[in-house]
């Protein structure tokens, strides 16, 4: 390896012995603490025995005096905030319509009712004829949605707070997808990945506030 | 102060932007008002202008409102929507650039104030708020996100989605601008 590589390694210093660029580019962040020990170290020799690295300090110091005082005067941002708020209003309205199912014309309703009401009593009869099946199985009311792969189910305690729920989800590393149903159930998405999905739901299950915590297959 | 100002920490920041993703109005309110202020100083830094802050730090929100869902907690709060903001500001800077380009064909700038008017005690402060003024962007970002926020050069090459060594090098090319501008001074 080369010698003057070596040295450079060694002390940071090149061979006329000043200290390297690079321990006195690091100068702004020993100002603000945020370098490793060994950086620290450095440059904290360098600035103790290099007038060069020296003057950098000083100058870099009173920069950062200067860009540290927070001068900011009171700034009042109720009236941004507003109109801020009314633009995202505008956004979401706008998202909604776009995505809103169309609404049935009115005709398409009155012609539609004979054929309505024959399947109606199809389904009666159907009911009324039909023998009852000996396995029955039931589901839950939520379960007739469609649910995002490897999603989870949760129902909170009513005494949760909103953060403490929040809190909750989000240690075990899940996210609220929209608002609870009408029966109080929230269905939640890892945040990243599914690995340990079940644990996470087993320690959810587990915690205080939380009277179901289900994961639900892809397909159903 | 050199360092970060006092603000909610990482984890509440999470928690916020997971429930503005979930549209929760009364956490993006309070979003708004813990980033406001620091927004505020960033961009103003990197634009040069307060006059287009405001504008800057609304695009800014509206972005982490739309975008929260796509925040994946890979990086810190702070880092995320300050890069956004770093982005919408540089956008800003080239548009207001072209325009005052062609502004000052038509018109002759006013001279600047001379230091000598300004009592002894204030003409560092003077020099150093003037000095700072000749700072590109990406080297007014580096030095404001250093000094005011407190972050180390791999958070900064973070935001600016750059290299470490681009981030000393903007710093290097700050300080020469800075002595270039003391001495002259």
């Amino acid at each position: 390896m080369n010698i003057r590589r070596v040295r450079k390694i060694m002390n940071g210093r090149d061979d006329a012995g000043n200290y390297q660029t690079d321990v006195r580019e690091l100068l702004p962040w020993y100002i603000n603490r945020t370098l490793d020990a060994s950086e620290h170290a450095q440059v904290a020799a360098a600035v103790n025995s290099d007038v060069t690295c020296r003057a950098d300090y000083e100058l870099w110091k009173k920069v950062g005096e200067f860009v540290g005082t927070d001068t900011a005067a009171a700034d009042d941002c109720e009236l941004d905030l507003a109109y801020l708020m009314a633009r995202i209003d505008k956004y979401e309205a706008t998202q909604r319509e776009q995505f809103a199912v169309p609404a049935v014309p009115q005709v398409m309703v009155k012609r539609n009712l004979f054929a309505t009401m024959v399947a109606y009593a199809v389904i009666v009869l159907a009911v009324v004829i039909a023998p009852v099946p000996t396995d029955i199985s039931y589901q839950t009311r939520t379960s007739a949605q469609p649910t995002p792969a490897g999603a989870v189910r949760l129902v909170f305690d009513a005494t949760l707070s909103a953060a403490e729920r929040d809190a909750l989800v989000a240690a075990a590393g899940l996210r609220l997808l929209g608002e609870p149903t009408a029966t109080g159930v929230y269905t939640a998405r890892a945040q990243v990945g599914q690995r340990d999905i079940e644990q996470r739901v087993a320690a959810l299950r587990a915690a205080p506030g939380v009277k179901f915590a289900e994961r639900i297959p892809a397909v159903q | 102060m050199i360092g970060r100002p006092a603000v909610a920490n990482d984890a509440d920041e999470v928690a916020l932007i997971e429930r503005v993703a979930a549209k929760d109005r009364a956490a993006f309110d309070q979003l708004y008002r813990i980033y406001r202020p620091r927004l505020k100083r960033f961009v103003t830094s990197v634009v040069s202008n307060c006059e287009f802050a405001d504008d800057v730090i609304n695009e800014v929100m509206f972005a982490v409102w739309k975008d929260a869902s796509r925040f994946n907690g890979a990086s810190k709060p702070s880092t995320w929507i300050f890069a956004i903001a770093y982005r919408k500001a540089l956008k800003t800077v080239q548009t207001e650039s072209r325009r005052r380009t062609l502004l000052e064909e038509a018109d002759v700038a006013d001279p600047e104030p001379s230091l000598d008017v300004i009592p002894e005690h204030l003409v560092v402060r003077a020099w150093l708020e003037r000095a700072l003024k000749t700072l590109s962007p990406d080297q007014a970002m580096a030095v404001e996100l250093t000094f005011f926020h407190g972050y180390s050069y791999q958070e900064i090459a973070e935001v600016a989605d750059c290299s470490v060594n681009t981030v000393k090098t903007r710093m290097f090319y700050a300080r020469r601008k800075l002595k270039d501008a003391l001495s002259v001074n």
